[in-house]
C-alpha cells in the first residue's frame, strides 16, 4: 500500500474510526516504517491541538438580533401568504397527488365547516344559525370563540370520519396595572410580533400612558422597545418607540440602542431623534464612551443629513469644554 | 418541563408560531455560532441565520420525520453556508449534493478580501492556534464545513455524510485535505 493511502488511514485512527482491517494495515505498517511512524505522531499532536478548538461564543446581542430580525422576515412572510391562499395550496397538493375522490369529499365537508365559520362570525343569520345548532358545536359559539385556519390532517376519508384542526380565538378583555408581570408580558409579544403597525403603535401608546414615573418598564417591555426602536419596518414605530425610551431614565442599553439608531437607520429623522436624545444626556468626556466618541466624531464629518453633523459638531465641542 | 421534539414540531407543521419559535431555539444558537464561524463576519451570520430558519419556516410541513430533525436542519444549514456568496448576499443553486472533489486547491480569495478576521479575543491565546484559525480560514466551503462538523461538533464522519449529502469517503477526503493544510501552515511549530 502506498504511503499516501496509509497517511490518510492514519488520520482516520486519531477520529477512532478505523474497520478492523485497517486498524490491522495501520498497526503492521508503522510496526516496519519509521517515516509513517514519525508522520503518525505528528499528526498526533495536531490533532490534540485540533481537538481543543471551540466554536466561538456568540454574543446575547448578537443573538437578540438575529432572532427578532428572523421573526420580522417571517411575519412578512405570513402576512404575504393569507388563509385562502394556504387553503388553495393545500388543495392544489391534494390535486397533485391525485385523492381526487377524498379531494371531494374534503371540499363538502370544507363547506359545511366554512358556513359554520361564516355563523359563529355572523349571529345575525338566523337562518344559518339552525343548521350550526344541528352540528353540536354550541360551545364554540356560547363563548364567542372565532375558528380560523383550519387545516385538515388526513387526506382518506375512512367511515365518514374526518381530522382537522385550527385555531380558536378568544377576545379576551384585561385591566390591571402597567407594573402587572402579565399585562407587560402582553404588551412585548404585541409590540414584537402585532402585524399591524396600527396596533403596535397603540402598544406602543398603552406603554407611554401607562406610567408616569420615569423608571423604566420590566424587563421584557424594555427589550421590546429597545428592539422596535431599532428593527421595527415601520418608521413611525420605530420613532414612537424611541419617544416612549425618552420618557425613561437612560441606561446602558437604552444608549446602545439609541447609538445603533444614530449609526444605522435610514431614516434621518430617527438619525436626528437619536442624536438629540443622546445630547441630552450631557455626558462628559471622561464618561463618554469610546464608541460614542468615534460615532459623533464620525458623524459630524459624514453623516448625509447636515443637522445631524452640525448636532455631533456641537456635542463634541461641548463635550471638550466641559 | 421541556416537550418533546416530535410534538413540537407538528405543532410547527399546523402554523403553531411558539411551538415553532421554541424548536428552533434550542438550535439557533449553535447554529448562528457555525455561521458566524464559517464567515466570521457578524452580519454574514445573520444572513445565514435568517436563510436558514426561513427555509425551515417554509418547509416543515414537507419535513416528515424520517430523518432526526436536527440531521435536516444541518442539511439546510450546509447547504446554506455553501451557497453564500458574500458581495452579493445571494445564495446560489448548489446541486442536492454538496460533494466537490476538486475543491482541493480552493483559494479562498473571498476570505482574503473579507473586511473582518478573526479578532484577538476569538483566539485561544497562542501563535499556533492563530494559525491553525488562519489555515481553516482558507479552506474551501466544503472543507471548512467537515471540519467544523467534526472538530468543532464532534459528529462522527457517517453523521457528517448525512448533513453534507455526501459520501464517508468524500468527508474522509475534506478531513485528510484539512489537516494536511493546516499541518503544513504549523509544521515547524509542532
Amino acid at each position: 500500500m502506498d504511503h499516501d493511502k496509509i497517511r490518510e488511514i492514519i488520520n482516520l485512527s486519531l477520529y477512532d474510526e478505523l474497520t478492523k482491517d485497517e486498524k490491522i494495515l495501520i498497526e503492521e505498517h508503522l510496526s516496519q516504517c519509521e517515516e509513517c511512524k514519525r508522520e503518525f505522531e505528528e499528526i498526533k499532536k495536531l490533532n490534540g491541538l485540533l481537538t481543543n478548538l471551540k466554536l466561538p461564543e456568540i454574543d446575547n446581542k448578537l443573538l437578540q438580533d438575529a432572532r427578532f430580525e428572523l421573526r420580522t422576515a417571517i411575519r412578512k412572510e405570513r402576512s404575504k401568504s393569507s388563509f385562502p391562499e394556504n387553503l388553495l395550496g393545500s388543495l392544489n397538493q391534494l390535486l397533485i397527488k391525485n385523492y381526487k375522490l377524498a379531494f371531494a369529499a374534503i371540499i363538502f365537508l370544507f363547506l359545511g365547516v366554512g358556513i359554520g365559520y361564516l355563523v359563529f362570525t355572523n349571529k345575525d343569520t338566523s337562518g344559518v344559525a339552525q343548521f350550526i345548532n344541528t352540528t353540536n358545536v354550541d360551545p364554540f359559539e356560547k363563548n364567542n370563540i372565532k375558528i380560523k385556519n383550519l387545516r385538515f390532517l388526513d387526506t382518506n376519508i375512512k367511515d365518514g370520519e374526518v381530522s382537522f384542526t385550527f385555531e380558536a380565538a378568544r377576545q379576551v378583555t384585561m385591566n390591571g396595572k402597567a407594573n402587572d408581570a402579565v399585562i407587560q408580558k402582553i404588551l412585548a409579544q404585541s409590540l414584537l410580533n402585532e402585524q399591524n403597525d396600527g396596533v403596535r403603535l397603540r402598544t406602543l401608546n398603552a406603554i407611554s400612558a401607562q406610567t408616569n414615573n420615569k423608571k423604566l418598564p420590566g424587563k421584557k417591555v424594555k427589550t421590546a422597545l429597545i428592539s422596535a426602536m431599532k428593527f421595527d419596518g415601520n418608521a413611525g414605530v420605530r420613532m414612537e418607540a424611541l419617544n416612549v425610551l425618552k420618557k425613561f431614565s437612560f441606561d446602558e442599553d437604552v444608549i446602545e440602542a439609541l447609538l445603533y439608531v444614530l449609526k444605522s437607520d435610514t431614516n434621518t429623522g430617527l438619525r436626528v431623534a437619536a442624536i438629540n436624545s443622546l445630547s441630552e444626556l450631557n455626558i462628559s468626556e471622561k464618561e463618554m464612551s469610546p464608541e460614542l466618541l468615534e460615532l459623533l466624531k464620525q458623524k459630524s464629518q459624514s453623516d448625509e443629513n447636515q443637522y445631524v453633523r452640525v448636532r455631533a459638531k456641537s456635542i463634541l465641542q461641548e463635550v471638550y469644554q466641559q | 418541563m421541556l416537550i418533546e421534539e416530535h410534538e413540537l414540531i407538528q405543532k410547527a407543521k399546523q402554523g403553531n408560531m411558539e411551538a415553532f419559535e421554541e424548536l428552533i431555539y434550542r438550535y439557533d444558537k449553535h447554529v448562528l455560532a457555525i455561521a458566524y464561524n464559517f464567515r466570521m463576519n457578524r452580519e454574514d451570520a445573520k444572513d445565514i441565520y435568517q436563510e436558514v430558519f426561513m427555509r425551515v419556516f417554509r418547509s416543515i410541513k414537507s419535513f416528515e420525520e424520517k430523518s432526526e430533525f436536527s440531521t435536516w436542519l444541518y442539511r439546510i444549514v450546509t447547504n446554506v453556508c455553501i451557497s453564500f456568496k458574500r458581495s452579493q448576499k445571494k445564495y446560489e443553486f448548489v446541486s442536492i449534493n454538496n460533494c466537490n472533489d476538486e475543491d482541493e486547491n480552493y483559494n479562498s480569495t473571498e476570505n482574503l478580501l473579507a473586511d473582518e478576521s478573526r479578532s484577538d479575543d476569538l483566539l485561544i491565546g497562542n501563535e499556533i492556534t492563530k494559525m491553525i484559525w488562519q489555515a481553516v480560514d482558507t479552506l474551501s466551503p466544503q472543507q471548512k464545513l467537515a471540519f467544523t462538523y467534526k472538530y468543532l461538533h464532534n459528529n462522527k464522519i457517517r453523521e457528517i455524510a448525512v448533513m453534507m449529502n455526501c459520501t464517508e469517503s468524500s468527508i474522509k477526503k475534506y478531513l485528510f485535505i484539512a489537516t494536511r493544510k493546516i499541518r503544513e501552515k504549523v509544521k515547524n511549530l509542532l
